[in-house]
């Protein structure tokens, strides 16, 4: 089975429609031609072949009732691009073929039916090639041609619409062909050229979104390679501090000591605000690339995440609770799962003033892993709580407090939660604490992970 | 005394991750490219191994050192480097590659030498 690209697969839906709006719009052709019949059999200003085109009729709904028959029953399952054209090329050809019946059996160039044709040839430049439709068009002027060439001939015989049939002189009938020929031909080369305009302007602006798709990537693989490299000396500048601190390079002052600890602890914010960045250039430079997951328990990520934030929490006096079912388990990608859990951990401690607490827990909603991470700090204020999500975006409370900082955080976290396919709320008061609610699917397969350009800002 | 041994071309972490284990009681042996670490755990085997995955010749060169020290001998306690929390560029995980354990960068010795105990 072939993929389709998404442009593909969406001109894949637009013909399930078209077909879908053709099986109606026969059924409403039939009752309109069953009415008219109808309708000219009391009036006697009409003389109609009326065994011929209630049979004519009858062809058109029995057709349709195989084709909605075929169309409904196919439809669940998957078909070939390639067999739906088939199916509905044979469509249009019956359709043509019957309408050119209809309209020659009652009046044929008098009939105003006839300008149905262009209605045709319009839909089906729509949806075949442009070859396809020039040779729907030539063959369809060809018969028109002939016929009222044989008519002329006396070679086949003429179906007047009326009793009294009005008198057309062969010159007439000579210009109704020609206009109506050159009706349909124009009708065809000016779809055919609009259509052929439409597409240009398409895939022109395709190149142009892709121009821009690989420059945004080149441009995060930068920052990515960049802050990688950050990290390496940062590690070990952070090394040396922790070295000095124990006293392995000898005894150190007091003051010293708490200049040391004072660059330590910058360091580490540094390494922390790399760390963002790597995780928000990475989401946007892999876009086309999908994660893995595998079956994780819920109890051991969070046990992982709480021992990365431990020491944190200490030195800051937070408290920290946690609680979890024994045996529950979610399949999800661990690294996305990680970047929520530790950003909002992370995120909780850092705006927790000494003495406060953090809570970590999870339960199971349904089909859903519910995790709530509570805090009793600063909090946000209601204007400030939907912009929380915003890249760069940082409240003024977060500002006052911590100086270092990229406001990336939670913009990574909406980023992440979208690529599991769960949502996030927030709850917050400000002075009192926020609580961050996040849903996972317990179940999913595979996914993408999230590209900078249809990511979407939900803002619960 | 055991010995550790830390396969790492940054010489600065061999140092400060070196003297701090040293400090600790910890035998520190070290080495800068993955094949002279190779050589080392044939030669005189160390207690446990730390290893970096990033080397200058090859991004993953480390998860190939893995493989091949868990080769030579599967009970050899392994850790692993990452210089990010997330190594997402080779989609790794615990089940893919053969290390005990991972150890972030920066190194915290607290959670390092509590991580070493339950091996050593």
């Amino acid at each position: 089975m072939q993929r389709l690209s998404p442009i593909e697969s969406s001109a894949f839906k637009s013909l399930n429609k078209v077909i879908t709006w053709f099986i109606i719009l026969r059924w409403v052709a039939c009752t309109g031609v069953a009415l008219v019949l109808l309708f000219s059999y009391y009036s006697f200003h009409f003389k109609l072949q009326y065994k011929i085109l209630s049979a004519t009729t009858l062809t058109v709904i029995s057709l349709n009732l195989i084709y909605s028959y075929y169309f409904y029953r196919y439809k669940k399952q998957f078909l070939q691009r390639r067999e739906i054209h088939i199916f509905f090329q044979i469509q249009i050809i019956s359709d043509y073929l019957l309408l050119l019946i209809l309209v020659y059996f009652s009046g044929f160039m008098d009939n105003p039916l006839i300008f149905f044709f262009s209605f045709h040839i319009i839909i089906t430049s729509f949806l075949f090639t442009s070859g396809i439709v020039t040779l729907y068009t030539t063959l369809l002027i060809a018969l028109i041609g002939s016929i009222s060439l044989f008519q002329y001939l006396k070679i086949i015989p003429v179906f007047p619409l009326f009793v009294e049939s009005i008198t057309t002189t062969p010159i007439l009938r000579l210009t109704q062909t020609f206009g109506i020929s050159a009706l349909l031909a124009i009708t065809a080369y000016l779809t055919i050229s609009i259509i052929n305009k439409i597409d240009a302007r398409g895939k022109q602006f395709e190149v142009e979104l892709n121009k821009y798709k690989s420059l945004d990537k080149i441009k995060s693989n930068f920052i990515l390679q960049v802050t990688h490299e950050l990290r390496g000396p940062l590690a070990a500048i952070s090394g040396f501090h922790e070295m000095i601190l124990r006293g392995i390079t000898g005894e150190i002052e007091e003051y010293t000591k708490s200049i040391i600890i004072k660059a330590d602890r910058r360091t580490d914010n540094l390494l922390i605000i790399i760390g963002e960045m790597i995780d928000f250039a990475y989401m946007k430079s892999s876009d086309d690339s999908t994660f893995i997951t595998r079956e994780l328990s819920v109890r051991k990520i969070i046990s992982e995440n709480i021992s990365n934030v431990t020491t944190r929490a200490q030195q800051g006096s937070v408290h920290l609770s946690v609680a979890c079912p024994k045996h529950l388990e979610i399949r999800t990608n661990s690294d996305l799962i990680n970047i929520i859990l530790g950003n909002l951990l992370f995120n909780a401690i850092k705006y927790t003033e000494a003495g406060g607490n953090v809570s970590l827990i999870a339960s199971e909603k349904g089909n859903e892993i519910h995790f709530v991470v509570e805090d009793t700090g600063i909090g946000i204020c209601e204007e400030e709580i939907e912009k929380v999500f915003y890249e760069f975006y940082r409240s003024r409370r977060a500002r006052e407090l911590e100086k270092d900082g990229t406001g990336l955080g939670l913009a990574i976290v909406q980023k992440a939660v979208n690529a599991l396919q769960g949502r996030i709320i927030v709850y917050s008061k400000e002075g009192k604490g926020s609580s961050f609610h996040v849903f996972l699917p317990e179940y999913i397969d595979t996914g993408k992970i999230p590209g900078g350009e249809n990511a979407e800002n939900i803002n619960n | 005394m055991q010995k550790i041994l830390i396969i790492d071309d940054d010489e600065d972490i061999i140092e400060t991750v070196g003297s701090l284990l040293k400090f600790e009681g910890y035998k520190v042996d070290f080495a800068t490219t993955t094949e002279e670490g190779l050589e080392m755990i044939k030669d005189s085997p160390p207690d446990l191994v730390l290893l970096d995955i990033m080397f200058p010749d090859k991004k993953t060169k480390g998860f190939d050192a893995a493989s091949e020290i868990k080769d030579f001998n599967f009970e050899l306690p392994l850790f692993v480097f990452t210089a990010i929390n997330r190594e997402y560029a080779f989609d790794f995980s615990k089940d893919d590659i053969k290390a005990d354990e991972f150890i972030n960068k920066p190194v915290k010795l607290d959670r390092l030498i509590d991580k070493i105990k339950q091996y050593i």
